[in-house]
């Protein structure tokens, strides 16, 4: 018999606190489609993913209602077009995306990932023409996302394809400059990329990857705020010792549901499971946020100092719950500090509490990067350049993954609102300052090496 | 051997199953399952017994009746049947859960819907006005679903009548709330 505590905890949390599974992300492998005729090709993609995918969002919401647990959002990704269709020129590279395009609206997932590339030791024609085609790739579909590895703590960073990112992202702003650059929302610049990211817009399917595999993105940071709330309603003089232990076993309870029904979604459809990604990932909604846990812990907002502290400390007990929860733990894994999806972040950078530099600062300890940050539209592709550059270095020198997701909003400047709608959210553009200062260094190009750190053999 | 229920009923105190047991003990019957509950005050106990030797299940509500007069307790006794409810049915556990304000008929109204659908409560709770919920009534139902059952009509047509009664309702596999809650 289930006690009465155990049944209201569980509605307590779907019901007020948010608690679902953000992504069930469906990786799909491209290898068997590949062919030096582009038609041959973009036919075979599509039928591969309509044959694997066709039930797929039907199976999620069965098993969604079977559990009252909503699954969000249903994703594809896909291996790097940049690996399997590196035999195309930049026009065939778009067509591929608007293939992946129709078959994701045809088989209903909001995004399909994986027009990738993976170039942090140096770069293809095949990848040079990827990289190229991105801005138009992402302006001209709806659910395309696209990521480029640019850095590892193996080989360092590729600074050419860098200044190629900062040009496209650039790019990409313009070509949807009236939707304030929407595009570029779609497309981070990785260091480290992780092969089993189901979140977006990062999400690829890797080349060790099965030929189908499912990957659970949880969330849930409402239901780590709530339980804090309630712990230090309950004895007000809590230690952050004992603040990480609630939001351990928070985390726990999170992960939990996210591996359970992922499990139960990759059997039903017959394909292998993967990985459960335990991140605390926002919404644009109150009572979503991950901005809020720094409140709870007793900062005035995010961004004031003893930021960094606070989020080293969730993104280790979350870490730490999720870890025993699932099996098999992946992706990202940690917390995100998305500014314009996370209501209180975009509110912290608004009040000035959250500058792009203490931004860079929390990720180091973040599990991503500098996520969907609006900058003023007229800051050049090479100062975009070098913050990219900063935020691989971090992750390069720390063994982690660091990602940016930034961007420029044509005609508008620092204090202006960006609005880019659903789950995207709007903010506040972020003031970038001293651009124009790092031309030279960006120009330069080559590869930063790898650090001392990559000779662990 | 014969098995028989043995229900006992009564104000709730120190005491009850002791003198329950100890009649059945002395008369060579062994006691094989026992569940008993308490809801404001009164006690009800349920006993799966095996009958000993030389006594008849008769006899047997004969010495209970007289034995536990003096302590105002009330026995009755009935053979053991053998289940044929949904012997070949396969079913999967889920939970139900329905908050609302308390009226006349509300576990009337679920139960029913639960009826026709050939879903079987295995295990009900009722709570009025629990700390969460002070002004509410918190019903926990835990159900057997029958494995061929489509889910969404079952739930369609609780949160329908739901709906009239003006109850909140979930219906969720019991194994979120197992995995979730207990480590």
């Amino acid at each position: 018999m289930l006690s009465e505590t155990e049944v209201l905890q569980l509605l307590e949390m779907v019901k007020n606190e948010h608690l679902d599974v953000r992504t069930v992300t469906l990786g799909v492998s491209l290898f068997d489609c590949v062919s030096h005729l582009i038609d041959d090709f973009r036919n075979r993609i599509y039928d591969k993913i309509l044959n694997l995918a066709e039930n797929f969002v039907s199976t999620c919401d069965l098993i969604g209602e079977k559990y009252g647990i909503a699954i969000v959002n249903k994703r594809i990704s896909v291996s790097p077009i940049g690996v399997c269709g590196g035999c195309f020129n930049e026009k065939e590279l778009i067509l591929v995306a608007k293939t992946l395009d129709q078959v994701a609206e045809k088989v209903g997932v909001d995004f399909i990932g994986g027009f990738t590339s993976l170039v942090e030791k140096g770069m293809t024609p095949g990848d040079k023409n990827l990289i190229k085609a991105i801005p138009h790739a992402l302006s001209e579909t709806q659910r395309v996302c696209s990521s480029v590895n640019v850095a590892s703590s193996k080989v360092g960073i590729n600074m050419d394809a860098v200044y190629m990112m900062g040009k496209a992202i650039k790019r990409a702003a313009d070509l949807s400059a009236d939707r304030d650059g929407i595009s570029c929302a779609k497309l981070c610049v990785f260091a480290n990329i992780p092969e089993d990211i189901p979140f977006m817009a990062g999400a690829y399917l890797g080349t060790g990857e099965p030929d189908a595999v499912i990957n659970v993105g949880v969330s849930g940071p409402g239901v780590v705020k709530k339980a804090i709330d309630r712990a230090i309603e309950n004895d007000p003089k809590l230690t952050l010792g004992r603040l990480s232990e609630i939001i351990k076993r928070t985390a726990y309870k999170v992960t939990r549901v996210g591996e359970i029904i992922g499990r139960e979604v990759a059997e039903k459809l017959g394909v292998s499971f993967g990985i459960v990604d335990l991140s605390l990932a926002p919404t644009p909604n109150v009572g979503d946020s991950v901005g809020e846990i720094f409140e709870s812990l007793g900062l005035k907002s995010i961004g004031v100092p003893g930021s960094t502290a606070a989020l080293a400390l969730i993104n280790d007990a979350v870490k730490k719950g999720g870890s025993f929860a699932s099996s098999h733990v992946g992706g990202l894994s940690g917390a995100f500090i998305p500014v314009s999806e996370d209501l209180n972040i975009a509110d912290a950078v608004a009040n000035k509490f959250l500058s792009l530099e203490k931004l860079e600062a929390l990720t180091s300890v973040c599990s991503v990067g500098l996520d969907m940050i609006a900058i003023p539209g007229d800051v050049p592709a090479e100062t975009i350049s070098a913050i990219i550059a900063d935020e691989m270095a971090i992750g390069v020198i720390n063994k982690k993954t660091t990602a940016v997701r930034i961007i420029p909003v044509p005609g508008k400047k620092a204090g202006d609102k960006a609005y880019f709608g659903g789950l995207l959210g709007e903010a506040t553009i972020c003031e970038v300052s001293h651009p124009g200062c790092s031309n030279e260094f960006i120009k330069r190009g080559g590869r930063i090496p790898a650090p001392i750190q990559s000779l662990t053999n | 051997m014969e098995k028989i229920v043995v229900a006992v009923f009564g104000r709730d105190r120190p005491g009850i199953v002791c003198k329950v047991a100890s009649i059945l003990a002395d008369h060579g019957c062994n006691i094989e399952d026992i569940s008993q509950t308490v809801l404001q005050g009164e006690f009800c106990g349920m006993f799966v017994v095996s009958l000993g030797k030389g006594v008849t299940i008769n006899e047997l509500q004969d010495i209970l009746d007289e034995q536990l007069k003096e302590e105002n307790l009330i026995a009755h006794t009935k053979p053991l049947e053998s289940s044929n409810h949904q012997i070949n049915v396969e079913t999967e556990p889920f939970v139900v859960v329905s908050i609302g304000k308390d009226r006349v008929g509300l576990i009337a109204a679920i139960s029913c819907i639960m009826y026709e659908f050939g879903v079987n409560i295995s295990n009900l709770k009722f709570v009025n006005r629990t700390s969460a919920f002070p002004e509410k009534t918190l019903t926990i139902y835990e159900v057997d679903v029958p494995k061929d059952l489509k889910l969404t009509d079952f739930t369609t047509s609780l949160k329908k009548r739901a709906q009239e009664l003006g109850l909140e309702i979930t219906v969720q596999h019991k194994k979120i709330f197992e995995e979730i809650c207990r480590i």
